[in-house]
């Protein structure tokens, strides 16, 4: 948990750095760092349930970026359909509000997924700190609902898809 | 509040549509930022549906009055 938790602490201190005129270059890393801090959060609570530590570190190698957004998208939608059903059948229980936090790990790595590629890669807009600071808050409620979730069947099953592809 | 959309493709090829929020300096204050930007975000989503009726993805910028009148960013504007 280091490495994602010091990604999120270093996406702070980049959001809030040059306090009355923040440099593109602070905002812009300040997302993709949030980004990769909830990159790295999954795929290092996905490596810890291979058996032998010495693979993990390859293991971690595997994950691909496109794959786990199209991943986090599907789980979100197939949650979102959950949720409408619920919502006709009565009170909220304790499995639904786990799958709330799953909710909110998966949406805030879409929206993430997307924002880092703005950050990074568009150069036609500039981006502000009433615009980052939201950002990475969400990814550290992410990050808290994960801890919630973590061990619940739902949150491991969705760590496994995001490494396995369907064979064709 | 003003709210702008753009109707596009994302980065992985879906049809998308990305909201830009411009926020007052009182609603964007820092203490109330996150809670603001997230009754909002959630109040459009629910009354536009950009999954359920159009199967897009939806995006969320938000900027404050005061620093879009320092930018003068017509994308904004």
């Amino acid at each position: 948990m280091r490495l994602p938790a010091g990604l999120l602490e270093q996406a702070w201190h980049l959001a809030k750095r040059e306090p009355k005129r923040p440099k593109q270059a602070s905002l812009r890393r300040a997302i993709s760092t949030a980004y990769y801090a909830l990159f790295h959060l999954l795929i290092s609570e996905a490596v810890l349930n291979w058996r032998r530590a010495e693979d993990r570190v390859e293991l971690a190698r595997m994950f691909e970026h496109a794959h786990m957004r199209s991943t986090c998208a599907s789980q979100r939608d197939e949650l979102n359909k959950g949720f409408k059903t619920k919502k006709k059948a009565g009170r909220p229980n304790q499995e639904e509000a786990v799958k709330r936090n799953l909710h909110r790990v998966v949406s805030t790595f879409v929206q993430m997924h997307e924002q880092r590629e703005l950050a990074d890669y568009d150069y036609s807009g500039n981006w502000t700190r009433t615009d980052v600071l939201p950002e990475v808050e969400g990814v550290a409620a992410a990050f808290k609902a994960w801890k919630a979730v973590r061990n619940e069947d739902i949150a491991q099953a969705f760590l496994f898809a995001l490494l396995y592809r369907k064979r064709r | 509040m003003r709210i702008r959309y753009t109707l596009t493709m994302d980065s992985s090829g879906s049809a998308a549509v990305f909201f830009r929020v411009l926020l007052s300096d009182r609603a964007s204050r820092p203490d109330r930022l996150y809670e603001t930007t997230e009754r909002i975000t959630a109040k459009i989503l629910e009354i536009v549906q950009p999954q359920d009726r159009f199967g897009m993805e939806a995006y969320f910028n938000f900027r404050s009055e005061s620093e879009q009148a320092k930018m003068h960013d017509a994308y904004w504007g």
